[in-house]
């Protein structure tokens, strides 16, 4: 960012004492203030999504009650809430849902919950298939590379977000009979099964990339004519030297996998009611605009603002850990 | 016929499937309990909704609307294109509108103010029987199609025999049943168009025509009224092609369509208002352009620039969304039509499933009816309704067997399930999976859990719901469903709807609803010559089978929609949608 080498070089030289490299990657991080700022704005969500029955209780209000439908003058005529920017107030800090009359400042909270587990659980699935497939594949070559790479290429190149909207409702009512209620953790497992099933190439594809640059490097030839095991040279010579692409692609693919499963819930085939989600609010906000922006401008903003911050934050995390890529 | 099609905000899309009907919830609560005292009493003399008129009615010119005059062009915006203009296809109610332009019938509505009748079209009177199943009709002098030619007794009888062709599918099967006597007319009659006459219409001259029912039939005059049973000359039958470009009867001609895109309507030279009883021609062309989402035609209504000031729509809705709006902007108000249309909404309740009378009743007393309809726009969606037959439909009386609020009565119905072998039982609600029904089975969800169910919600694509939810063997409990009649008779209403003869897979029974002594009694009724009997014993047998709770009777849907301040005369017609026969451009 705007720092100049000549300062960065010298503040390293006043150091007196030895640094590892993870102390210099945190120095680095300090001193860019955007990533702090995109750091503070993503804590920040975390803590609320992971305060939200706490905040919840505290504030008095729950996503699901439907109030303006239980009490008479929160809603007008037409199902929009009475009083200027969609009811919002002292008593409903960002106002009620249009229709069904719930609270959504706790929707929002709730909303954070089940986007941030979803994207997390599924970025680790694809971290650890992706960084294990692509090491074996980059470290043996031959016809498992080729094997591999091939498979890689056909889950890049298939088109999963019109997969996954036909499949999920197929294999739902494979597991569920006609009559009885699809749970919500089933709804869950699917979409992080699904998400994780094409998320993990890209990620294979990257390690893979850096093993073959790696593979014949003379610290890996020293270990192999040293007589390590194929198994050790992985673990203790290759696997050191990628947390830096692996912690950078994890942490950019959160956002994306946000904002993935907001569009797998726009789309209808993600989460459903009544589990607050913020896609469904987008979806639901874009049809009621007309008569009630703010309902709109409230997730919309939301999820803007949080993968603007956790791009940025990622940004900053590859810069500190790997200033020569950028 | 069926609502096909989830009424979005913005267009009523009516399938073509059956007839119209609605239903009626309902309802008993525990025995002995009065109605509510609150709500009017029902009247004992059954209300006629449509007469039939007299020869005198049936002579033309429709009586001039005040302040009409001619001339001018009239756009008009759909959201697509119409399915069918062939009148032998032609059901859904959006079709049939635009061939209220087209074509005429032996007889039609009349629509004076607001009395509506029955009178001859074509025809000089409603027609003359003896014994309710020998109909003869006389067709007035000086009728001609487009082209000049005169529209003769042959070309009513071809019309009707195009109808029973399988090719020309779509339409209506009531006169098709009735002249054959048999469920499926094709095992008498194939159509015309392998040169087979159909024996069971009689032209002995060129205005004369018999028909020869082959059961009694009292409301034929009305079925009659459907576009379906138009004249179409044999030698004008372009068959396969009829439907793009029909060869006209009525006031209007095609001048150009340009399938999904626009049509182009003038002036019929050769018809002549004062044959006519039931329609006015004041502007001189009528423009539609489709593919507009309903949102969009909607804002433009609003605007009225430049040639939408005359602008118009036959369906398009006005939604929740721009409601409050429309209804704080009193210019805008001053353009909105605003009427109850024929077609009812109502939940069915699988009778097959729940078999206990009392967990039906106690769906109805706990059933959040003013909830959902403030997910689909509330007030502006549809009025509330107890009873199966809606309030145009002939010999209507209003009664609330239940007496529970609008939003549900759970301590009623919870007093209800504790009669019962099992209190908390499960209710599977199957709906389709869109935003709003999506939101509709949150509130569903609540309202019937807070009486003691256990509520399991199922979502249906969209596509698949009809399908779904109108088998035999389903596995829901609660379903939405809706009807319009075909004519303004419960026999367009009950018996589709309730017969438990006429339960199959995409049938119009979806509740399964069978009860011996409600077929009986349907086919006692259907045996009555008079009609003003009928319909007295169709609205006794409407609150019999509401005792049963075969539904949750919900709303009479509403039309609510905009027009250019350029245009007047803009009403809903008999159809429910935008009537176009008495607009004129100021």
């Amino acid at each position: 960012m705007s720092r100049s080498p000549t300062t960065f070089l010298k503040r390293e030289i006043d150091t007196s004492t030895p640094r590892t490299p993870a102390a210099l990657a945190w120095r680095r991080f300090r001193s860019d203030r955007t990533g702090v700022a995109a750091g503070v704005v993503v804590g920040v969500f975390f803590v609320l999504g992971m305060c939200a029955p706490l905040i919840s209780a505290i504030y008095g209000k729950d996503p699901y009650t439907t109030y303006g439908q239980n009490e008479s003058g929160l809603l007008d005529d037409y199902g929009y809430p009475t009083g200027a920017l969609g009811g919002a107030g002292g008593r409903f800090w960002l106002g009620l849902e249009p229709g069904l009359g719930r609270d959504v400042f706790t929707q929002l909270l709730y909303g954070i919950r089940t986007s941030l587990l979803i994207a997390l659980v599924v970025v680790l699935v694809v971290t650890v298939v992706g960084t294990a497939v692509g090491l074996v594949a980059g470290y043996a070559g031959g016809w498992l590379d080729f094997g591999v790479s091939r498979v890689v290429d056909i889950a890049l190149s298939f088109p999963s977000t019109l997969f996954i909207i036909a499949f999920v409702p197929v294999v739902q009512s494979l597991f569920v009979g006609a009559d009885q209620q699809t749970p919500t953790w089933m709804r869950v497992m699917t979409l992080v099964v699904v998400l994780s099933a094409f998320g993990w190439a890209p990620v294979a594809r990257l390690l893979r990339g850096q093993v073959i640059s790696l593979r014949t490097r003379e610290f890996v030839e020293a270990a192999r004519i040293g007589g390590a095991s194929p198994a050790r040279i992985v673990t203790r010579e290759l696997l050191p030297n990628l947390w830096t692409p692996i912690l950078v692609s994890a942490s950019l693919s959160v956002p994306a996998y946000v904002t993935t499963e907001a569009a797998l819930s726009f789309l209808g085939a993600g989460i459903v009611e009544p589990t607050p989600d913020w896609g469904r609010m987008i979806h639901r906000g874009a049809e009621v605009y007309l008569s009630d922006i703010t309902y709109m401008l409230v997730p919309g903003l939301a999820i803007l603002v949080f993968v603007v911050a956790f791009n940025l934050l990622g940004d900053s995390v590859r810069d500190a850990l790997a200033p020569s890529d950028r | 016929m069926p609502i096909s099609g989830h009424r979005s905000r913005s267009a009523l899309v009516l399938a073509v499937a059956g007839t119209l009907a609605v239903s009626t919830a309902c309802s008993g609560s525990s025995s002995g309990k009065k109605t509510d005292p609150s709500k009017p009493a029902a009247k004992a003399v059954a209300k006629q909704a449509v007469a039939l008129g007299t020869a005198a009615d049936s002579q033309g010119p429709d009586p001039a609307v005040p302040g009409a005059k001619a001339g001018g062009t009239v756009t008009v915006l759909q959201h697509s294109d119409f399915s069918h203009l062939d009148p032998a296809r032609v059901w859904s109610s959006t079709n049939q509108t635009a061939d209220l332009l087209l074509t005429r019938q032996l007889t039609s509505y009349q629509q004076v103010g607001n009395t509506t009748k029955l009178v001859g079209d074509l025809a000089t009177d409603t027609g003359t029987t003896t014994d309710g199943k020998t109909f003869t009709y006389t067709l007035k002098d000086g009728l001609k199609y487009e082209d000049g030619s005169p529209i003769t007794a042959q070309d009513v009888k071809y019309g009707i025999e195009r109808t029973f062709q399988k090719e020309l599918s779509g339409g209506p099967q009531y006169l098709q049943m009735w002249l054959t006597g048999k469920a499926d007319p094709s095992t008498v009659y194939s159509g015309p168009w392998g040169g087979q006459d159909l024996p069971a219409i009689e032209t002995p001259d060129a205005k004369t025509i018999v028909f020869h029912l082959a059961s009694v039939h009292a409301d034929f005059p009305f079925a009659l009224a459907m576009q379906s049973y138009s004249p179409v000359p044999k030698d004008k039958d372009t068959k396969a092609a009829f439907d793009k470009h029909p060869f006209s009867s009525g006031p209007y001609k095609v001048d150009s369509h340009d399938v999904d895109k626009g049509m182009v309507l003038s002036r019929n030279p050769n018809w002549d208002p004062n044959s006519d009883p039931v329609r006015h021609a004041y502007p001189d062309q009528w423009k539609f352009e489709f593919g507009a989402q309903g949102v969009d035609i909607n804002q433009r209504l609003m605007a009225a620039n430049g040639a939408d000031k005359t602008a118009m729509t036959f369906n398009v809705k006005v939604g929740a969304d721009l409601a409050g709006q429309v209804d704080s902007n009193p210019d805008l108000k001053a353009r909105l039509v605003n009427q109850v249309t024929p077609f009812s909404e109502f939940f069915n309740i699988n009778t097959k499933r729940v078999t206990d009378v009392k967990v039906r009743q106690a769906l109805v007393d706990a059933f959040p009816r003013q909830q959902v309809r403030q997910l689909f726009g509330g007030p502006v969606y549809g009025d509330f309704t107890h009873t199966i037959m809606s309030p145009v439909t002939n010999g209507y009386q209003n009664y609330d067997l239940y007496g529970v609020p609008d939003n549900g009565d759970p301590d009623k119905a919870k007093a209800l399930l504790a009669q019962t072998s099992n209190p908390h039982p499960t209710i599977v609600f199957a709906y389709s999976d869109d935003a709003t029904w999506q939101q509709a089975a949150v509130a569903v969800s609540q309202a019937l859990g807070k009486a003691g169910f256990t509520v399991v919600t199922k979502p249906l694509s969209a596509k698949n719901y009809y399908d779904e939810t109108q088998k035999v063997d389903n596995q829901f409990d609660v379903y939405w469903g809706g009807w319009g009649p075909d004519w303004p008779s419960a026999s367009s209403v009950i018996p589709p709807v309730f017969d438990g003869r006429q339960i199959t897979d995409g049938g119009g029974n979806n509740s399964l609803f069978d009860d011996p002594a409600v077929n009986a009694e349907i086919d006692r009724i259907q045996a009555m010559t008079d009609l003003s009997q009928q319909d007295t014993a169709w609205a006794a047998l409407d609150k019999q089978i509401m005792r049963s709770a075969p539904i949750i009777p919900w709303v009479d849907g509403r039309q609510v929609s905009l027009y250019g301040p350029g245009l007047g005369g803009v009403h809903t017609g008999f159809i429910g949608t935008c009537y176009p026969l008495d607009v004129y451009v100021k």
